[in-house]
C-alpha cells in the first residue's frame, strides 16, 4: 500500500490494534515473549507507512494487544503527525491569491542591488 | 524568451496525498506514456533554461523567476507567519537568499523545491521570537527506555483536539485552532535545523521521501531516520501544551 492512501496520523491497515486501551492494561509483557517498547517504537515509521514486513506487523500488533504504554505512544505519534499535517490546510489565506502590488518589484529592485 | 519550469512538485505532491489519487496514474491514463516523457523532457529542458538564465544575471530570467514563484511562495509562507508582512518579508528573504546561493545550486532538486525549502525556512525565521535562542538536542527530546521499557508511561493526549469532529486523527477539512497551530508551530521552532527540515518538507508540504532527500542531498534512508526522530521530538515538545489543554 502507498503511503498517500493512507489517511495521515492513522496506520496504514489494522486500525482497530492502534486503538486506545479501553480499561488499563499491565505493563510491557517481555515474559510473553514480545518485542519491547524500544524495538516496538522503532516500528512506528513504516507501521504508518503500511511498509511494515507482515511478521514485524504481527509481531507490533501483538504487543500493542497488552502494552498500554505502547498504546498510548502509537496514538500520540499519530495525532502529532496529523497536527504537523494540519498546518499545511487549516489556513484559507494560505491559498494562492493575489500578490500585493509592488512586491514583486521590491524583490526585482532588492535582488539587482544584490548584484550591482 | 524563457519558459516557465515546472513548479508543481510540492502541492502536486499534497494534493495527491489529500485526494487519494494518483495525478501521474491519472496522466498516463489520458495522455500515454510517450507524452508524459515529453512533457517531462520538456520541463527539464525550461529549467535548464531558467536556471542557465539566473547563473548568468539575465534580468528577464530574474523577472520570470520571481513573478511566477512569488503567488505560491507568498501562500506557502503564509501557513508559517504570524502576518501578511511577515509573509511578504519572508518571500523577499527567500529570493535575495536564493539569488545569493545560485552559484551553489546543484541541480538535485528542481529550482521550484529549493526555493521552496528556503522560503520555508525564511517564514520560519520570522516566527522565531529570539533568533538567539538554542534549539534543543535531539536527543533529550526522544523517549528514554529502560531495560527496553518506557521509562515514563506516556500521557493520553485529548481526543478532541484541534476541532476534529470523528476518529483520532484532525481532518484536513476541520484544519487547526488557533490555539494548537501556534503551539505546533512554536514546537517546530524548537526542532534542530536538519530536522525540521524534513519534518516540515515531507509532513507539512508533502513531498515524498526521495524528493526530500535529493532536495537535501542526503540518503532515503536518512530523510526517514530524521523524520521518525524529529516526530517524536515533536511529540515531546507538543506535550505540555496538549495535555494542559485537556486538564
Amino acid at each position: 500500500m502507498r503511503p498517500s492512501e493512507t489517511p495521515i496520523g492513522q496506520p496504514a491497515k489494522d486500525q482497530s490494534a492502534s486503538e486506545g486501551p479501553a480499561s488499563p492494561r499491565p505493563p510491557c509483557p517481555k515474559a510473553a515473549g514480545s518485542v519491547s517498547c524500544q524495538h516496538c517504537v522503532d516500528f512506528l515509521l513504516d507501521y504508518f507507512e503500511g511498509t511494515l514486513p507482515k511478521d514485524q506487523r504481527f509481531t507490533f500488533d501483538s504487543h500493542l494487544a497488552f502494552c498500554s504504554d505502547c498504546a498510548v505512544y502509537v496514538q500520540n505519534y499519530g495525532k502529532a503527525m496529523a497536527l504537523t499535517a494540519g498546518l499545511a490546510l487549516q489556513r484559507p489565506s494560505s491559498l494562492p491569491g493575489p500578490v500585493p502590488t509592488g512586491l514583486v518589484e521590491a524583490i526585482l529592485d532588492a535582488s539587482k542591488v544584490q548584484r550591482g | 524568451m524563457i519558459e516557465p519550469a515546472s513548479n508543481s512538485t510540492i502541492d502536486d505532491q499534497r494534493a495527491d496525498r489529500v485526494n487519494r489519487a494518483d495525478p501521474l496514474a491519472q496522466v498516463s491514463r489520458e495522455h500515454g506514456p510517450d507524452n508524459i516523457k515529453a512533457a517531462a523532457e520538456t520541463d527539464q529542458h525550461q529549467e535548464s533554461q531558467l536556471l542557465a538564465g539566473l547563473k548568468a544575471g539575465d534580468p528577464s530570467a530574474f523577472e520570470h523567476f520571481v513573478r511566477s514563484m512569488t503567488p505560491r511562495l507568498l501562500g506557502i509562507v503564509r501557513r508559517y507567519t504570524r502576518n501578511e508582512q511577515d509573509a511578504e518579508d519572508a518571500v523577499q528573504d527567500a529570493f535575495l537568499s536564493a539569488f545569493k546561493a545560485l552559484d551553489s545550486f546543484d541541480g538535485r532538486s528542481s529550482l521550484s523545491t529549493w526555493i521552496h525549502r528556503i522560503a520555508i525556512n525564511a517564514a520560519l525565521m520570522k516566527r522565531r521570537k529570539d533568533r538567539s535562542r538554542r534549539e534543543s538536542s535531539i536527543e533529550e527530546l526522544l523517549p528514554v527506555f529502560q531495560n527496553g521499557e518506557h521509562a515514563q508511561s506516556p500521557t493520553p493526549w485529548p481526543s478532541g483536539m484541534a476541532g476534529q469532529t470523528s476518529g483520532d486523527s484532525v481532518t484536513h477539512s476541520t484544519g487547526l485552532s488557533i490555539k494548537t497551530r501556534a503551539a505546533v508551530l512554536d514546537a517546530l521552532q524548537e526542532l534542530p535545523d536538519e530536522y525540521r527540515t524534513v519534518l516540515v518538507l515531507r509532513d507539512v508540504e508533502g513531498l515524498e521521501s526521495k524528493a526530500v532527500a535529493n532536495s537535501l542531498g542526503i540518503s532515503d534512508a536518512s530523510v526517514r531516520q530524521r523524520l521518525h526522530r524529529a516526530r517524536q521530538a515533536l511529540m515531546k515538545l507538543l506535550e505540555p501544551a496538549l495535555v494542559e489543554d485537556e486538564r
